[in-house]
C-alpha cells in the first residue's frame, strides 16, 4: 500500500537582498528580476507501507525541504503530495520547549501539538519520562537541564506519539552511545510493527544498518533511488562528480 | 476556520494558559504585573482630570471616577489583545517551522489570554459598582457579555490581519503601536462623546471601538439594552464583517507560506 505519493513536486525560494528588494518586487510587473533558488525540481517518489527509507545527499541538496514537504509543514510550488496515515516528524529536537516551564508542562504542550488528546497524554507521561531517564528533573524548568537531557526528553516525547509514518531529520547525531542505541532499538521496534520510517542522514553506516531503501538527492533532483546495498558506489560517484566540477 | 478552532479546543486552552503564565514567568510578582500598569494609568488619568483640568464632574448623574473606569476597562482589554496579537504567529515560529500546526488558532490566543486579565478587572468594577449602590448592572450581565463578544470578534479579526502581515513586514508592529495610541485619544474613552455635534458625531459610528466602549457604559451605568441602538449595531457589524472578510482572505492567502517566511 502506498502511504506517500509524491508527483512532480517542485519547490523554490525567492532570494532577496533586503526588505526594499522584496517590496519593490511585490509591486513590479517584471517578476523575472528576482533570483529563484530551486531546491527541488520535478521530484517524484512513492513510499510504501513498512518501508524504511533513508534520504542522503550533500549539504543543501534539499533533504530537509523534502522532509518538510512530506510532513505538511511547507507546501510545494507545483506537483502533488498524497499522504495516507498519521505522520509524526522530528525535524529538530527541543525547539518547542519553553525554558521557563517544567519538563512536565513542556511534555504536555509538545504532545498536544502533535495531536494527542489530554487523556492520551496522561497515559503516556510515565513512559516518556522513564524513556528519557531524567528522573526528578521533570518537575524543574527546562533551563536547568543539560543539553543531553533536553534532547532525550524531546526525543522520547516525539516518539511517544503512535504514528503510521515517522519522519526524522538528522537528529540522532546528538546523544551518547547508550541513548543512541536505545533510540535505534525503538526504531527497530517501530519497523517490526510494520511502520514506515523516512529519515535523512549523513551516516552511511547507520543507513546501511537499518534501511532497505536509500534515496540520494543531488542538484534538486533524485540522483539515486534503490537498494541500500548499492548506496556506497553511488555516493562515491557523487563525490567524484562534485570534486571534478 | 471555525470548525478548526473547535477541533483544536484542547490545544487552544493549553496555549492560552501557557501564554498567560509565560509572560511573567520569570518575575517574582508575576501575578501583579498584568494589573499594575492599567491600575496606575487609571489613577493618573483620574488625577489629571479631577485635579488638573478641574473637570471631574459627574456625567449624567454618574460619579466621574466610575464613568472613567467603565470606559478604560474595555479599552485595556481591546488594546492588550491587539498590541500583543500582532506577534502571535511570529512568536510560534519555532513550532510552525518544525511541526504541522493549525496556524489559524494562533491569532485567537492573545484575545483569550487578555480575557483573563479583563475578567479580573470586571470583577473589581462590579465591586465598585456595588459600593456605589448601582446594583442594576446584575440584570444586564447578558448585555455585557454581548459587548465582550463584540470586542473579542473585533480584536481577533484585527489580529488575523496584523499577525499575518507582520510575518512579512516587521514595520507592522510599529505602525500598530502608533495607531493604538491615536485610537486611544481620538475615541471618546476619557472624554465624553456626547459633546461632539453634527458631522463629527456621525463619524463616531465609523469607529467600532467607540461602539464597544459606549456599550459597556450604557450597560453598566445607564442600564440600556444593546438592541435599542440599531444604528450602532448595524454600523459596528458592517465594519466588523468587512474586516473579518479582508483579514481571513489575507490570512488564507499567506498561510501556506508562513513556514517558509518565518
Amino acid at each position: 500500500m502506498c502511504l506517500i505519493k509524491i508527483e512532480n513536486v517542485s519547490k523554490s525560494f525567492k532570494l532577496y537582498h533586503n526588505m526594499y528588494d522584496k517590496v519593490k518586487n511585490m509591486f513590479s510587473f517584471n517578476k523575472s528580476s528576482i533570483k529563484l533558488h530551486n531546491v527541488l525540481k520535478n521530484v517524484s517518489l512513492n513510499v510504501d507501507k513498512g518501508e524504511t527509507v533513508a534520504i542522503l545527499g550533500m549539504n543543501g541538496c534539499g533533504k530537509t525541504t523534502l522532509l518538510r514537504l512530506i510532513s505538511g509543514i511547507s507546501f510545494p510550488d507545483s506537483g502533488n503530495i498524497n499522504r495516507n496515515g498519521k505522520i509524526t516528524s522530528i525535524l529538530s529536537l527541543g525547539s518547542g520547549f519553553h525554558p521557563d516551564f517544567s519538563g512536565l508542562d513542556n511534555i504536555k504542550f509538545y504532545a498536544s501539538i502533535m495531536g494527542l488528546s489530554k487523556k492520551e497524554i496522561k497515559s503516556k507521561i510515565e513512559e516518556i519520562v522513564s524513556f528519557a531517564e531524567i528522573g526528578d528533573f521533570v518537575n524543574y524548568p527546562i533551563k536547568t537541564y543539560s543539553a543531553g537531557m533536553k534532547m532525550r526528553l524531546a526525543f522520547s516525547t516525539a516518539i511517544s506519539v503512535d504514528p503510521d509514518i515517522l519522519v526524522i531529520d538528522e537528529v540522532l547525531a546528538v546523544g551518547d552511545a547508550y541513548f543512541k542505541k536505545k533510540c535505534l532499538d525503538r526504531f527497530k521496534n517501530f519497523k517490526e510493527q510494520g511502520k514506515t520510517i523516512i529519515f535523512a542522514s549523513h551516516s552511511l553506516g547507520l543507513v546501511k544498518q537499518f534501511c532497505e531503501r536509500a534515496i540520494i538527492l543531488n542538484e534538486a533532483s533524485i540522483f539515486f533511488d534503490g537498494e541500500v546495498g548499492q548506496v556506497d558506489d553511488y555516493y562515491k560517484k557523487l563525490i567524484t562528480k562534485r570534486t571534478i566540477n | 476556520m471555525i470548525k478548526n478552532l473547535i477541533n483544536n479546543k484542547d490545544l487552544i486552552l493549553i496555549l492560552v494558559k501557557r501564554d498567560f503564565e509565560g509572560r511573567y514567568k520569570n518575575s517574582v510578582l508575576y501575578f501583579v504585573w498584568p494589573f499594575l500598569h492599567p491600575f496606575l494609568l487609571t489613577l493618573t488619568l483620574w488625577f489629571v482630570f479631577t485635579c488638573g483640568f478641574k473637570n471631574g464632574n459627574s456625567v449624567n448623574g454618574i460619579p466621574f471616577i466610575l464613568w472613567l473606569i467603565t470606559g478604560l476597562i474595555p479599552w485595556y482589554f481591546f488594546s492588550e489583545s491587539i498590541s500583543k496579537g500582532v506577534i502571535s504567529i511570529k512568536e510560534y515560529a519555532y513550532i510552525i517551522k518544525n511541526m504541522p500546526f493549525p496556524i489559524e488558532i494562533l491569532p485567537v490566543i492573545k484575545t483569550l489570554s487578555s480575557l483573563i486579565t479583563h475578567s479580573f478587572f470586571l470583577l473589581v468594577l462590579f465591586l465598585i459598582l456595588l459600593f456605589y449602590h448601582l446594583n442594576n448592572f446584575i440584570f444586564f450581565i447578558p448585555n455585557l457579555i454581548y459587548f465582550i463578544f463584540c470586542s473579542m470578534i473585533l480584536s481577533t479579526s484585527i489580529n488575523y490581519f496584523t499577525s499575518s502581515i507582520f510575518v512579512i513586514f516587521k514595520d507592522t508592529a510599529e505602525i500598530l503601536k502608533i495607531l493604538v495610541n491615536f485610537t486611544f485619544w481620538l475615541t471618546p474613552i476619557i472624554w465624553n462623546g456626547n459633546l461632539l455635534t453634527g458631522k463629527l458625531k456621525m463619524l463616531l459610528y465609523l469607529n467600532p471601538v467607540y461602539y464597544i466602549i459606549n456599550g459597556y457604559r450604557d450597560t453598566l451605568l445607564y442600564s440600556k439594552p444593546f438592541w435599542n441602538d440599531l444604528k450602532g449595531i448595524s454600523s459596528f457589524w458592517i465594519i466588523t464583517l468587512i474586516l473579518i472578510y479582508v483579514s481571513s482572505k489575507i490570512f488564507n492567502k499567506l498561510k501556506s507560506g508562513f513556514a517558509d517566511m518565518l
